[in-house]
């Protein structure tokens, strides 16, 4: 945007022009080791989900077998598998999980502790760390240069207390006949001014501030560029108002510094994850492999890209896949509803759980949601839904080739986003096993630990499903005619039914059948997450291979 | 609430259709981006799933008057289609049919009339019936 | 139509009583926060000797909200589009409640006094302006004459 000065520049606001874009300099480095403000229990969480979580995806021999370190050695993977091991790899794979109020109390010690160096009001400090994107560094070198300039700069009032003749008193004050220059009207009326004098009627006050709560800056006078402290604000609004322009300014520091923070991409989930070195993650990206973390929610994330969970797929297949559905959506209709027709007797059908086998309600037909065709054949381990069958290609040998394509297109897509539905609906279905758990508890005596096993098995199947979701962006982008891609092919299928049977299991309403039917639960279980270490080792295999190459 | 004037108005709409924060199964843009008056406008519907439009996509010419948003404005098909509302000669929307044309109000927009003709597609009487070859026009 | 805020018709008031010389801003009588506004062209600009006709809308929100405003005669200057849309600071993010109607067309006449190829909004014009300065003031000039020129004005309105 273009800033000019007008004759009539009185009145022009200068802007805050600071360019953030030079490296992010970590407020805390030399400190979280000191102050772990989390506290114990949650540090020791942390590292057992992210021990847990290496697990998952990344222990490239966990699948192998179980050589040991030395036999590792051999291995060409082995430089880089050690700096990715979280369990020897040391500090610099430790991530935290934070809130935006965990950031603001560290800022707040910080100005705290900062407050003898600058000798001014802690006030003022909080408003010079805003301004400098709580970038202390910076600001502590600025400072430094140039102390009496950065006060003027940052809005901070300098002038002398005891200098009374030029002074306004800060603050709100009572006025009968007051003209407010903002709104022009003449009324009896509370009103609030700087230092600086410029005093507005209290409403304009706050329809100004209310209107900037949530951009993240600093507030200054209508007129000029003296700053608003956070308790003036509180003052002119009537309400702790100040919290929300923290909360928003602490939002731009992470928006600024995105490459060590990032949100948790779950809807409505405030977590951020601050990973504190990430010159390793170029590392995961030459192996395929993705930084998944996990938040306080269990919300599994990548830290490379900021989706969600997306093994098999690497960042570069999952961005390829998410722009081009994006793309795609633009040019047709994708809208893939949730309700479907009996394939027999036409009646509507409405997914309401996870579980892609289907029973009509009305006709007891039973199929699979997925290629609507009869459910029998699908329990059956030859049986394969998740493939594309190319039919039209012997029938039309001139059928255009993007018609082709865009067909391929739709199935693969189509697939996708019913295991992103049925990813939906089990989670909301493990939102009702706590309380299958504690009815466990009450009526049969089960005690909590031994009825976790549901919610394990429901962590599984969510995993699962997840990532049996990406293999088909992984799937999309193989070259069909090769081996591997075959054989991945099938153990997607092979994931795909041990899903689907661990999905049926936690359908089960009554307790008792369900206690009952525990070992089956936990055999199940425990197969599908084989099968899934198996699909995104196989995954791993096909990118690694450049037989998965995401193009476009 | 104030009477937003006809440019500054289009100018919105615009924004919104530039910025693409509108729905996804329709479009709008400016026909000639140097026009300052904001006359003529292309849009594109996306057939309804579950009828005869699926899958294709209509092309429209839209022409806001001196008078927009105080008065409708023109809408024409470009893509032939078989509507009872469209003039099966000209393409043109019939507003005197079109319940968006008859009953316009100022706080319609040309997403309004994207949507609502997109709705009238899929009404029961209409999705099934017969439509032309793909890609032809008016 | 929800009666006119008293803050507006000061302003109106003033903008007629004491006009910003080289500016006019009238609003219309059906809408009294919709303003036919013009503004020559700054002398020692390309834009000299030029009548740029403006539209300015008042909305809901003013003062806390910005004014928009448009160009309706067709400028050649690498902040402005077009469709005449303007990118200047104070139309944006550095508006602020104690800015007026006259300051900011005072902003937007200063801007035609100094083009800021380097924060465009008309990307090509801005491409031209760093490029071929000479040629991109010559091309202001010849748009000027034009489109912009007094006796034009006259003839259309």
């Amino acid at each position: 945007m273009t800033s000019v000065q007008s004759e009539d520049n009185s009145s022009l606001i200068y802007g805050d022009d600071f360019d953030d874009d030079d490296e992010s300099i970590d407020l805390y480095e030399s400190q979280t080791t000191a102050t772990c403000s989390m506290g114990d229990t949650a540090c020791h969480k942390l590292n057992s989900l992210v021990s847990q979580e290496s697990e998952f995806d990344f222990d490239e021999d966990q699948f192998s077998g179980n050589e040991s370190d030395d036999e590792l050695l051999v291995d060409p993977m082995t430089l880089s598998k050690k700096a990715l091991d979280d369990d020897k790899g040391g500090s610099s794979l430790k991530y935290e999980c934070l809130t935006t109020q965990d950031i603001l109390d560290r800022m707040l010690k910080r100005v705290h502790h900062l407050q003898p160096v600058f000798s001014i009001p802690s006030e003022d400090i909080l408003v010079l760390m805003q301004r400098y994107d709580w970038n202390e560094e910076r600001l502590l070198e600025e400072w430094t240069e140039k102390m009496d300039e950065l006060l003027v700069e940052a809005g901070i009032n300098t002038s002398n207390p005891g200098d009374k003749l030029n002074i306004t008193m800060r603050g709100i004050k009572h006025r009968s006949d007051f003209n407010c220059f903002i709104c022009c009207e003449v009324r009896s009326t509370e009103t609030f001014s700087l230092e600086c004098g410029h005093e507005y009627c209290i409403e304009c006050y706050r329809r100004y501030i209310s209107d900037r709560l949530n951009e993240g800056n600093v507030i200054t006078c209508m007129d000029c560029a003296l700053a608003l402290k956070n308790e003036d604000i509180d003052a002119i609004m009537g309400t702790p108002s100040s919290a929300r322009l923290m909360d928003s300014s602490i939002k731009s520091f992470i928006q600024k510094h995105n490459r060590n923070y990032k949100w948790c991409p779950y809807a409505d989930c405030k977590c951020i994850i601050h990973l504190n070195d990430t010159s390793y993650l170029q590392e995961y990206t030459r192996l395929h492999c993705s930084r998944f973390v996990t938040c306080k929610f269990s919300h599994i994330f990548c830290f490379g890209c900021g989706y969600g969970m997306h093994a098999p797929a690497d960042c570069n297949v999952t961005m390829a896949w998410v722009k081009k559905a994006r793309k795609e959506s633009e040019n047709l209709n994708w809208v893939l509803s949730h309700t479907k027709e009996c394939p027999k007797c036409s009646v509507n059908i409405e997914k309401n759980g996870g579980c892609n086998h289907m029973v009509c309600s009305s006709c007891k037909y039973e199929f699979c949601w997925i290629c609507s065709g009869e459910w029998g054949p699908h329990g059956r381990s030859f049986f394969q839904c998740t493939m594309y069958k190319n039919d039209d290609e012997k029938q039309k040998a001139s059928v255009e080739n993007s018609k082709k394509a865009l067909k391929r297109y739709t199935f693969y897509y189509r697939v996708f986003n019913e295991h992103e539905v049925s990813a939906k609906l089990d989670w909301k279905l493990g939102q009702t096993v706590g309380q299958k758990v504690k009815a466990m508890q009450e009526k049969m005596g089960v005690s909590w630990i031994e009825g976790q096993f549901l919610a394990e098995s429901l962590q599984i199947l969510n995993e699962g499903r997840t990532v049996l979701k990406w293999s088909f962006a992984v799937a999309f982008y193989s070259d069909a005619s090769h081996n591997l891609t075959k054989i991945f092919v099938d153990n997607q299928m092979l994931l795909s039914n041990a899903v689907e049977q661990l999905s049926e299991l936690l359908q089960i309403k009554n307790p008792e059948t369900t206690m009952k039917r525990k070992s089956e639960f936990y055999n199940k279980a425990g197969y599908v997450r084989n099968r899934t270490r198996a699909l995104i080792e196989c995954g791993r295999d096909l990118l690694r291979k450049c037989i998965c190459k995401p193009v476009d | 609430m104030s009477k937003v004037p006809r440019n500054f108005r289009l100018l919105e709409e615009l924004e919104k259709g530039e910025k693409g924060l509108g729905p996804e199964s329709c479009s709008y843009g400016l026909a000639d981006s140097d026009d300052i008056t904001m006359t003529n406008w292309n849009g594109t519907i996306l057939g309804p799933p579950h009828s005869n439009h699926e899958n294709r996509i209509y092309s429209v010419s839209i022409e806001c008057g001196p008078n927009y948003p105080d008065e409708p404005p023109k809408i024409k098909f470009v893509s032939k289609v078989n509507v009872p509302c469209v003039d099966s000669t000209t393409g043109e929307v019939k507003s005197s049919v079109f319940h968006t044309l008859r009953d316009w109000k100022r706080a319609y927009t040309m997403e309004t009339l994207l949507l609502d003709l997109r709705k009238e597609m899929a009404t029961p009487a209409n999705k099934k019936l017969p439509q032309p070859k793909e890609g032809a026009t008016f | 139509m929800a009666s006119l805020p008293k803050r507006i018709i000061k302003e109106t008031e003033r903008l007629v009583s004491d006009p910003v010389p080289g500016i006019t801003a009238e609003p219309h009588e059906d809408n009294l926060r919709y303003f036919q506004v013009t503004i020559e062209g700054p002398q020692q600009s390309p834009y000299e000797n030029g009548v740029f006709n403006l539209e300015l809308f008042l909305p809901d929100d003013y003062p806390m909200e910005a004014p928009k405003v448009r160009f309706l005669t067709k400028i050649y200057h690498p902040n402005i589009d077009k469709l005449g849309r303007i990118c200047l600071d104070v139309l944006k993010t550095n508006w602020s409640p104690a800015l007026q109607i006259r300051t900011v067309l005072l902003s937007v006449q200063a801007l035609l006094a100094s083009p800021n190829p380097n924060d465009p909004l008309a990307n090509d014009v801005a491409e031209d302006w760093i490029k071929d300065e000479e040629g991109a003031i010559k091309t202001a000039r010849e748009w000027t004459e034009a489109y912009a020129s007094k006796k034009d004005q006259k003839s259309t309105n």
